[in-house]
């Protein structure tokens, strides 16, 4: 990819993930499913979660699966209001960007 | 490395973190081995890294807090010790539907600059990066709009800034500031001369190259047809001699046999040349003039 993901982009794009199921999902397929968006070593999502947990915008909980605990992640209401959020900057900026791209530059 | 010792060392070099930490990490890679399956595990380790990076990317996390971040480029993600630009994410009071009003953005762009640690490229230049600034789309030349963006940043605040701050920040370790830029694009004009100068000469020698290649085959296959014609004479005015000088005759023969030989196998070994070894040759060269006169 040539133009660069900034933290808050990445942090977006895997609000968006995990918002995608809203029963949550594990740390293995977010970075599956962010890795068929963008490039990302696999060793790059831990700390992103982490964040996000941090932030209160991530809660884990842990499911029994296959006799072993399996870690998920769901969005909380606080993490969906933040997704929103850049959801629609994401909209304004790439807008302007398009907009400046077809011709009319900051119109 | 197997996966016992990977996660064995990883652990260990882990082993100064808060307790609760580490396990969450140890817990985390676990799980994501586990998942991943027995017949990636190989695999999956591989792209993890060494533990030592591994354990590295995890204490970047968690230094995370005290501002830091990872920057994308094209080759993949690199975590950088930069200072964070100021957190997008949730603060206190900046709840939902906070998109475009200017009362909620406030309390982060206050909280903005108190943030954790100034990052030392994020608020250099004021205008630098305005352009992503919301100038209510009014269209202004170069010192208004700057102005107009600054002011706008004071009041709906918040959120462009802070992307803006961020790509800003993004750009200063790994890429080129405007000057750098600048000074290549001098550089490049006053270098015109030089690449074009280069560029023609490169070019004649191509052509000159080919105008030899082609004369040598030409050349070459006229001599073998030569060769296989006078050894066909030699031998017809040998066999015409066998009776009166017979040994003369036979070894005139053998070197006619021998001219006819040589001349056979240099006509072979054009043909062979131009129609397996040149077109291959001719392409590579002319896909070589044409990515460099595209590249300028």
């Amino acid at each position: 990819m040539i133009f660069n993901t900034g933290a808050a982009l990445l942090d977006a794009i895997v609000l968006a993930v995990v918002s995608r199921e809203p029963e949550g999902t594990y740390g293995y397929k977010i970075t599956q499913e962010v890795r068929q968006i963008i490039e990302l070593s696999e060793s790059t999502l831990y700390p992103v979660l982490r964040r996000l947990m941090r932030d209160e915008c991530l809660e884990v909980y842990d499911v029994e699966c296959g006799g072993r605990n399996r870690r998920y992640y769901k969005i909380t209401p606080r993490g969906s209001a933040q997704l929103k959020l850049y959801e629609a900057e994401w909209t304004r900026y790439s807008g302007k960007i398009t907009g400046m791209f077809e011709g009319g530059v900051g119109r | 490395m197997n996966r016992m010792n990977f996660m064995d060392r990883l652990a260990a070099l882990l082993s100064d973190l808060p307790e609760d930490e580490r396990r969450e990490a140890i817990e985390y890679y676990n799980d994501y081995l586990n998942d991943a399956g027995v017949e990636n595990e190989g695999e999956v380790l591989a792209a993890l890294g060494t533990p030592e990076e591994l354990a590295a990317s995890i204490r970047e996390g968690l230094q995370d807090a005290q501002g830091q971040q990872g920057v994308f480029s094209e080759d993949g993600f690199r975590t950088g010790s930069r200072a964070r630009g100021n957190e997008l994410a949730a603060r206190p009071g900046s709840g939902q539907g906070r998109g475009e009003t200017a009362g909620t953005a406030d309390p982060r762009a206050a909280a903005g600059p108190g943030n954790g640690m100034p990052g030392p490229e994020e608020r250099t230049g004021p205008a630098g990066g305005t352009a992503f600034d919301r100038t209510e789309g009014k269209p202004r030349d170069g010192e208004a709009q700057r102005s107009g963006a600054q002011e706008a940043r004071g009041a709906d605040g918040g959120h462009s800034r802070d992307l803006n701050g961020r790509y800003r920040g993004n750009k200063g370790g790994k890429h080129m500031s405007g000057g750098m830029i600048a000074l290549l694009v001098v550089l490049a004009v006053f270098a015109l001369p030089v690449i074009i100068a280069v560029g023609i000469g490169l070019l004649t020698a191509l052509v000159v190259l080919a105008l030899a290649a082609i004369f040598f085959a030409v050349v070459f296959l006229f001599g073998g047809v030569i060769l296989i014609c006078a050894g066909l004479i030699c031998l017809a005015a040998s066999v015409a001699k066998l009776a009166a000088f017979p040994a003369a005759a036979l070894l005139s023969m053998g070197i006619s046999f021998l001219c006819i030989g040589c001349g056979i196998f240099l006509t072979l070994a054009i043909g062979w040349v131009v129609t397996k070894l040149f077109p291959p040759l001719f392409r590579k060269a002319a896909n070589g003039v044409r990515a460099a006169v595209r590249r300028k």
